[in-house]
């Protein structure tokens, strides 16, 4: 199976939902639960991206110069279908395995700075065992780490998050984490790979789990009724967010084409996917802005 | 064993029941059917509202704001007041395990450090979505119909 690593980048609040909740918010967002720590499921990325792959190759020679029916049917038969599976029919799956997308960047509101790009080790030593590194993880106190050319200090020693004054240290580390993370989600834009090193931090866990359930955004909502101009019955809800700017990421494995009448080994199925950033919209409340992303999939590694 | 959930449920069921208007009154005393009618919707509202505001702003300040809006010691103090007097009374008595003994629960809040402070903030959020969930499902909505009969009665 050729295994990759996909980021997740949204640019306005992302509302992958659960449908309904019992809790606080009306309608929360979807949280693994065992950490309770915010997800994308790997279904709702892989719809989007069926129909935005074939919008990819629609544009492209030669099936740019077909007429409309015929390129649908080879765009289908030899990318779409082998990748993703049949929508009528089906009589093979798709060769591709959409994972989760965990939360790796929270941004915070910081005194200095404006936001703060926030992770914790935990999420630092699960996203290594999935993208394959050997870094070492921050142990951390009661202290947070920031990069050596910060700028969410706002005396000598503390930095202040939200409500939350916090004792921070420039280490070598943070910035080295920084130069990797900026790297894969910005690889083309070293201004913004600066901007995002500036603004990260590696907070405690604890604390962490604190600001991911307390620090996403909480909109209220409300339906007019048309003819008497106020709220209609019932119609005020709370819809939960997850900010703007924040980064998730989720590993994308693809095998060898499972159609008996189109062979393809995992690589050349892999090759198909998009290596340049695309723009999607995930999750839902998309009329009202929610969920542009982009999405980048990061070169892929064999994986036995 | 209890489960902590179930805990908060069992104390909110009780409280909320009381504060549901007593449909009797409205023949044998109007007067107290309707102030009873009017705390009940002022209940219902703030009491909907309470654990987004917990999130939103915080432990300390919602506290805060709920020790502002029920100030009034005067016997006159109107539905609204008593109202927010009421669901501070009632998330004091759920939280009555996290506070410190011989503090109200906002000295407690003042005095906690860091882990104690998101600890009673996880507690307090869970605590008053109980007070939310028995109000839905107990106090009716504000009906115009049954409000004009109220003040007509």
């Amino acid at each position: 199976m050729n295994k990759s690593i996909f980021y997740l980048h949204n640019l306005t609040a992302l509302h992958a939902g659960t449908g309904q909740g019992v809790g606080v918010v009306d309608l929360p967002i979807a949280r693994a639960k065992a950490t309770n720590l915010p997800i994308v499921a790997g279904s709702s990325i892989k719809g989007v991206l069926r129909d935005e792959i074939f919008d990819i190759f629609v544009k492209k020679s030669p099936y740019k110069e077909m007429t409309d029916e015929e390129r649908k049917q080879i765009i289908d038969k030899n990318i779409i279908n082998p990748l993703f599976g049949k929508n009528e029919n089906a009589d093979h799956a798709g060769a591709i395995a959409f994972g989760d997308a965990n939360l790796l960047i929270l941004p915070i509101r910081s005194f200095a700075g404006v936001v703060a790009y926030a992770t914790c080790p935990f999420i630092l030593r699960q996203y290594q065992r999935d993208v394959g590194k050997d870094k070492k993880i921050p142990q951390l106190n009661d202290n947070a780490l920031i990069s050596n050319d910060s700028i969410l200090l706002i005396n000598d020693t503390q930095i202040a998050l939200e409500d939350l004054d916090i004792v921070a240290n420039k280490e070598e580390l943070a910035s080295d984490w920084a130069t990797d993370i900026a790297h894969a989600i910005y690889p083309n834009s070293p201004e913004w790979q600066d901007e995002f090193k500036k603004r990260f931090v590696i907070l405690p866990d604890g604390i962490f789990s604190f600001l991911a359930d307390t620090a996403t955004e909480i909109r209220t909502r409300i339906k007019i009724d048309r003819h008497t101009r106020v709220v209609q019955d019932g119609a005020l809800w709370t819809e939960e967010n997850l900010p703007a700017d924040s980064v998730l990421w989720g590993v994308l494995g693809v095998s060898q084409s499972r159609d008996n009448n189109n062979k393809k080994s995992a690589d050349e199925l892999a090759g198909l996917l998009p290596k340049d950033e695309i723009n999607l919209q995930i999750g839902g409340k998309h009329t009202v802005g929610r969920g542009f992303c982009r999405l980048l999939i990061a070169d892929t590694k064999e994986q036995k | 064993m209890q489960i902590r959930t179930q805990k908060y449920a069992e104390i909110a069921y009780p409280l909320v029941a009381n504060m549901k208007v007593n449909k009797e009154f409205k023949q044998t005393d109007p007067e107290k059917y309707k102030r009873q009618y009017e705390l009940q919707n002022e209940y219902r509202t703030q009491a909907l509202n309470l654990p987004t505001m917990i999130l939103q702003s915080g432990l300390a300040q919602s506290i805060g704001f709920l020790m502002a809006k029920a100030k009034n010691d005067s016997s006159e103090a109107k539905a609204k007041t008593k109202a927010f007097q009421k669901l501070l009374e009632h998330l004091e008595k759920l939280l009555k395990d996290s506070v410190k003994p011989n503090k109200t629960l906002h000295e407690t809040i003042l005095e906690s450090d860091i882990v104690q402070y998101q600890r009673l903030t996880r507690n307090a959020i869970e605590a008053s979505s109980w007070l939310k969930r028995y109000t839905q499902a107990l106090l009716e909505k504000d009906k115009k119909q049954e409000q004009n009969n109220a003040t007509d009665a």
